[in-house]
């Protein structure tokens, strides 16, 4: 009778029992509450638009213009004796050529890797595929139809006035050659000797890219949180016992983040096995940092949904090392041939053009500037001040601009165009993490993130094809709104 | 345009005016936070609540039928579902005390009337997670094991269970508390 007296008292006075609030304060809360809501739909639905109008739009832009090598042609005749010769010298040519053919079938012949890679670098360069990896820029392209003449067996190394190592290989060509101009600066070989490159003066010397070191990923430790407080009930120490609550609350939210990544890149290809080999042994890994901001919703039992914009700037630094070749006029070559009726011969010197084979050394710094909008789910779990939780997020790249620059040339030797693909493919990328709240209003997070998919970064027609993939690690303040 | 009748408030918030809106919530604010004390057990989150309530009564008003109930009983069971839309349900699951309680008390009829609303509220706020929400639902709202097991999502012995316990510990406060005023 008594318990049932006493529930019936506690349901009466409870029913429609009121605590007073400011309604004033309430009011203008519930008021903001429903404009912020209405501010993130309209902002998430607007930033969906945009994302999917500029993947568009870079479907069908095409947005890769590079500077290209053009071909400036520069017909010299040095003098009438030099045109007669190549005339009289063919069949003689074509001796030497057979016989340069036939050494060319062993497939471990320098001169042959030689032409290989160079027919690769043009190859590209006419497909117009210069990416900023494939810093095979064209330098100069000997004349097809003159090639090794007179070569001799000395070769040397040395240093030119700017600084770059060259190796030189030096023929003479007593006919008009093509000349194609270079994209950065002239190299001034000034060898004076006729050479020949040794089998070790092609080699290229290539440094071993380290593969990435996947980022360790320290999961918060939750055991401490895994069992509940043990209670001690008593009528005494009831008032003194706390239960945490649960701080799943709906809400929405604010958050600044910023973070850090190295970029594993892989390339593969089907039919550029040398240019492959030679770039994944010149090339280092990415990085990249970020900033950006999310919109974030506080959904049903701990769910949050974010959108935002993120900005990115991927950078590599990189030491290439290429096959180039330079003409200049010389004299002191032997330009004509005269057999006398008494047979003796005579050698009637001149100027010729030389052309010199050289390898060199230069430095690229480049960088990509990305504007990406993220699309996220999550989970989100509360312990007292600390929190956890994990998400995965859908990466829609809305713009993307490179900028590449050779270090030691000059520095105004800007490369420009966008080395990658009209669209990028899709990023996915989870993050998993762990925050604490300093008061209501500000939580701040650690969340290594790494990405789920190798996302690809180039044309589809592209002789090598590029794959990135992050591993990172973010910082985010979260505000309350 | 007065909002002096809670029918005009209530036409006027299906047309989503604002004079009409912050008069039902100045009608009913405190009784709704009561409300949301008493599920939630903290008076800060149980205001972010009672904001959302609010949120969501604005937003289905329309679907409010006079036939089925009335205006109050309509609110009091859209503020009670948002309140346990807020408890983490696997922490209910977990939580058991496993504290030796005192079944009897003397309880005297005259200290019992004596009892204020807010006295009882206080204790009701702090009798533990999962155990407040039972209490709540079956002692004040008059909810049946079986709907509040499928409210939050437990099972029906689970739900007795922590009622009884609820009802224990709210008699052992309620004791520590006549003892404290009476001596």
């Amino acid at each position: 009778m008594d318990k049932n007296r006493l529930e019936q008292k506690i349901k009466d006075e409870l029913t429609n029992h009121q605590v007073p609030i400011d309604k004033e304060a309430l009011w203008n809360n519930i008021h903001k509450k429903k404009k912020n809501r209405g501010l993130f739909f309209w902002l998430s639905g607007l930033m969906l638009i945009a994302g999917m109008g500029a993947t568009i739009l870079f479907q069908q832009t095409k947005n890769h213009e590079w500077v290209k090598a053009e071909p400036i042609t520069e017909h010299k005749d040095l003098n009438e004796n030099g045109t007669n010769q190549s005339q009289t010298n063919a069949s003689q040519l074509e001796n030497e050529n057979t016989k340069d053919a036939d050494k060319n079938e062993d497939p471990t012949n320098p001169a042959k890797l030689l032409q290989t890679k160079k027919l690769l670098n043009n190859q590209e360069i006419q497909n117009g595929h210069q990416q900023a990896h494939n810093q095979e820029i064209s330098i100069q392209t000997k004349n097809p139809s003159a090639p090794s003449l007179n070569q001799e067996s000395n070769s040397s190394n040395f240093k030119n006035t700017n600084g770059l190592n060259t190796q030189t290989n030096k023929t003479t060509f007593p006919i008009p050659l093509n000349k194609t101009k270079l994209p950065f600066k002239e190299h001034n070989a000034s060898a004076t000797t006729i050479d020949k490159v040794k089998e070790e003066d092609f080699a290229i010397s290539l440094k071993q890219v380290s593969s990435i070191a996947s980022l360790p990923i320290n999961f918060l430790t939750l055991n401490s949180f895994s069992e509940f407080p043990p209670i001690k009930f008593s009528p005494v120490n009831i008032e003194n016992r706390k239960v945490e609550k649960s701080k799943n609350v709906k809400g929405f939210y604010f958050e600044l983040l910023g973070g850090y990544a190295l970029i594993n890149k892989k390339m593969s290809s089907e039919t550029a096995t040398d240019l492959l080999e030679a770039r994944e042994n010149m090339e280092t890994p990415l990085e990249q940092i970020n900033l950006g901001f999310n919109l974030r919703h506080q959904i049903k039992a701990g769910f949050y949904l974010q959108s935002g914009l993120i900005w990115s700037r991927l950078s590599e630094s990189n030491n290439y090392k290429e096959l180039a070749s330079e003409t200049k006029l010389e004299g002191g070559h032997v330009i004509l041939e005269i057999t006398q009726p008494n047979s003796d011969v005579l050698f009637q010197t001149g100027e010729a053009l030389v052309t010199y084979d050289t390898i060199r050394t230069y430095e690229v710094y480049n960088t990509y500037d990305k504007w990406d909008l993220p699309i996220g789910l999550g989970y989100q779990k509360s312990f007292g001040k600390w929190c956890i939780e994990g998400d995965v997020n859908f990466v829609l790249n809305l713009n993307h601009t490179f900028k590449g620059y050779l270090i030691n040339e000059e520095l105004d030797k800007l490369r420009k165009g966008n080395p990658f693909a009209k669209r990028i493919g899709l990023r996915t990328f989870a993050s998993i993490g762990a925050g604490y709240e300093f008061n209501k209003k500000l939580t701040l997070w650690l969340k290594p993130n790494f990405d789920l998919n190798p996302w690809k970064v180039n044309v589809p027609e592209s002789l090598i094809e590029q794959t990135y993939q992050n591993y990172g690690l973010q910082v985010y303040a979260r505000l309350k709104i | 345009m007065i909002f002096k009748d809670i029918q005009a408030i209530i036409a006027g918030c299906k047309d989503q005016h604002h004079a009409a809106q912050k008069a039902l919530v100045d009608l009913q604010g405190d009784r709704l936070y009561a409300i949301c004390i008493r599920y939630i057990g903290d008076r800060d989150k149980a205001k972010d609540v009672l904001q959302e309530c609010f949120i969501r009564i604005f937003k289905y008003i329309d679907k409010f039928d006079p036939i089925k109930g009335s205006f109050e009983t309509w609110l009091n069971v859209l503020t009670v579902r948002q309140c346990l839309k807020q408890l983490d349900k696997k922490t209910l699951k977990t939580i058991e005390l496993s504290t030796k309680l005192y079944n009897e008390f003397y309880e005297d009829p005259k200290v019992i009337n004596q009892m204020s609303a807010d006295e009882i509220l206080a204790k009701v706020e702090s009798l533990p997670e999962g155990y407040r929400q039972v209490f709540n639902l079956a002692v004040v709202e008059g909810y049946s094991h079986k709907q509040i097991a499928k409210l939050l999502d437990l099972e029906e012995g689970s739900s007795r269970s922590k009622l009884s316990r609820a009802k224990q510990m709210m008699r052992a406060k309620l004791f520590y508390l006549k003892l404290h005023k009476h001596g």
